[in-house]
């Protein structure tokens, strides 16, 4: 018994020892994929969109191999959705911004100047706000003399307007898992930059279960980032 | 392996079918055609769930309509199953089906439910504005008017605006249209449709063109008309509508118009196109008039709704003399439905428009029958049954940011039918007194 506790206090030892806090910032571009059952609405399609990162990151290395990362970052988590099926003018971006709070576990390997890390972990995020741009079928009514126009389904009308939230139906705190891979190159004793990507995989739905019948929605987002952080 | 184990976490969608309706092809609108009372239910609660379009404005726990009353429907299916005589009876099924649906606050929405499991399939028409309505405080002398309304049409032929026109030619307040009349009538009583326009004189040498119609049909009769090349033939929609348009630039051009009256009273609405050829004969051509905004839902979920559009309507130019200055009166009342009170809100938002009569209906969203333009809608088999139901895919909310779906349109000048004002309309129908259109005429010559 005096064996393993000996041992144990000479394993924490080393970890103290090998202890080091890194604050840095990452900026980036990610793709949100929207998953969701259309089911028998046949005709509406969801589409991957492109969107910003940034924000901040704090790491605490254990050893050297093996660290604790925390970041705090906005993240948009855009999709487009248009109708295919008839000359319908419904074509939506919609724009998505959260706020994200990912905790990880990141190993690292590697030489001493440049190394490759693995983070692994979770996050919860908060959807801070949305808005639709775009084009959907005009609602002017027309004279039925007037056969262009009178068939209404075919004329587009902008669209770009903030997301009304709804308290019944969103879900504005998501939780999920989060994982990426990366390459980090000290340029000193202090500073490093890191190049990294992740993805971001969201376990809850944009909507909440407000209904007895279920139609879930996911969010996966995959982030490519820069990063540079200094190491104290 | 990863991305499978984590794909696993995520909840799955149900199952949902599509509930709905295609004109024409009444024989295949349902998918599930229901063989039981829960069968039943069930295509009308989902089909409410996924195709209603007002749940916006609800506050209305439809999943504990699932929760709670399912159980009926499936003892009724028990009771039949252990004693093939122990029917449902029609007050037991009516009474059941009022009681889920009549908080909805859509006043388009019907349904027709044939207790079709009992000896004699009955069908029941259930509509929770019918029920609203009942509710007013003047129901009885609104009833009393729509019911004098509905024999004139369906008895005598005729209605009793006209009545009510012949009236006001005998005591000499009307300005012959033609030598030989002193008014015109446009009708298609096949279809219960009737308008009536004339020219009212009123004090200071002026005169007011006062067009009143029961429903919004023209644009079907001009549809029609341009099919057929009838255009403008003498006795047609397009003439009859020239000639309002006609009269109210003869009067303006020559400085003797007091104003317009557009009568929409025991209007049930219609098509959307109407619009530019009455209210929108005396606007600026070229502009819209926007009165508010819609939104389509734009998924299976109750609260799926699309982003919101302005809605509203394009003012043509059919030459016609622009009413700016002068007063435009609408005059409508608790049977002014639909386009109707579009007519009656759009008046509103005009400068120079002032709406005297009853509250309207309340049935301001708006309908189309073209199931796949919004996955929303109408559904189920008219024809057939075992339900149907009539409702609509756009849910329009008015510019100023009011409510009239289920409260209708307040007037300003609030006239609401009571006994004294039924009974001079329609009491001695040789002798009438419209209080409304009196109010009007009071309101032009005041101006």
């Amino acid at each position: 018994m005096k064996k393993i506790i000996f041992s144990l206090m000479l394993l924490a030892s080393q970890i103290c020892a090998a202890q080091t806090w890194k604050m840095g910032v990452t900026v980036g571009g990610d793709i949100n994929d929207y998953s969701i059952d259309t089911q028998y609405q046949y005709d509406w399609r969801y589409h991957d969109a492109k969107g910003l990162t940034m924000g901040v990151m704090g790491q605490y290395q254990l050893n050297e191999w093996f660290a604790l990362r925390a970041d705090i970052n906005y993240t948009q988590k855009n999709y487009r959705q248009n109708r295919t099926g008839k000359a319908f003018c419904e074509n939506y971006k919609h724009h998505n911004s959260y706020v994200q709070l990912p905790l990880m576990a990141s190993f690292s390997f590697g030489g001493e100047r440049l190394r490759g890390f693995l983070n692994l972990g979770a996050y919860g995020a908060y959807w801070a706000g949305g808005s639709i741009t775009g084009t959907t079928t005009e609602e002017i009514m027309y004279d039925i003399l007037d056969e262009e126009k009178y068939d209404m389904s075919n004329i587009p009308a902008p669209v770009d307007q903030s997301y009304p939230f709804n308290s019944v139906r969103d879900n504005r705190i998501e939780f999920g898992t989060v994982g990426g891979v990366g390459m980090e190159y000290s340029i000193n004793d202090h500073w490093a930059v890191q190049g990294e990507i992740r993805m971001y995989y969201a376990l809850t739905s944009t909507t909440k279960d407000y209904m007895i019948v279920r139609n879930p929605r996911f969010n996966t987002t995959t982030a490519i980032q820069l990063g540079c952080a200094y190491c104290f | 392996m990863t991305a499978m184990a984590l794909s696993s976490c995520r909840q799955e969608a149900d199952d949902l079918e599509s509930q709905m309706f295609i004109e024409g092809y009444e024989t295949s609108l349902l998918n599930c055609r229901p063989t039981t009372y829960t069968e039943q239910f069930d295509v009308l609660w989902n089909g409410l769930n996924q195709n209603y379009v007002a749940w916006m404005i609800e506050d209305y726990d439809w999943d504990e309509v699932y929760r709670t009353k399912r159980s009926v429907p499936m003892s009724w299916d028990a009771r039949l199953e252990a004693n093939p005589d122990d029917a449902v009876s029609d007050d037991e099924f009516k009474e059941f089906y009022e009681e889920i649906l009549k908080p909805l606050h859509d006043h388009h929405f019907m349904t027709c439910l044939w207790n079709f499991r009992a000896k004699q399939n009955t069908l029941h028409y259930i509509s929770p504005s019918d029920i609203r309505i009942k509710q007013r405080d003047n129901y009885d002398d609104m009833l009393r008017l729509g019911r004098m309304h509905d024999q004139c049409l369906g008895n005598y032929g005729t209605s009793i605006w006209t009545f009510g026109l012949e009236t006001l030619n005998r005591r000499g307040q009307l300005a012959p249209i033609t030598e030989d009349a002193p008014y015109l009538v446009f009708e298609d009583l096949d279809n219960w449709f009737m308008a009536e326009l004339a020219v009212i004189k009123v004090a200071g040498d002026k005169y007011v063109p006062y067009l009143h119609w029961n429903r919004c049909n023209f644009s079907e009769h001009l549809q029609e008309e341009k099919k057929n090349d009838r255009l403008y033939a003498e006795g047609t929609a397009s003439k009859f509508l020239q000639t309002y348009g006609d009269l109210v630039k003869k009067y303006g051009e020559a400085g003797q118009l007091g104003g317009v009256i557009l009568d929409v009273r025991i209007n049930a609405g219609g098509d959307t196109g109407d619009y530019a050829h009455l209210l929108g004969r005396l606007l600026e051509p070229g502009t819209r008039l926007i009165v508010g905004n819609t939104v389509k839902k734009n998924g299976v979920g109750r609260l799926d709704y699309g982003p919101s559009t302005p809605f509203g309507f394009y003012i043509y130019d059919y030459n016609q003399y622009v009413v700016s200055k002068e007063p435009i009166v609408v005059l409508c009342d608790g049977y002014t439905m639909s386009m109707g009170e579009l007519t009656t809100y759009s008046a509103k938002l005009l400068p120079n428009g002032h709406v005297i009569g009853d509250r309207t209906y309340g049935a301001f969203n708006g309908l189309d029958m073209q199931y796949d333009r919004t996955y929303s809608g109408s559904f189920g088999d008219s024809e057939n049954g075992p339900l149907f139901v009539y409702t609509p895919s756009y849910l329009t909310t008015p510019i100023d940011g009011t409510m009239i779906e289920s409260v209708g349109v307040m007037p300003d000048e609030y006239i609401p039918y009571d006994e004294k004002i039924v009974d001079a309309m329609i009491g001695d129908i040789d002798n009438i007194t419209d209080a409304h259109i009196e109010a009007a005429i009071k309101y032009i010559q005041g101006k």
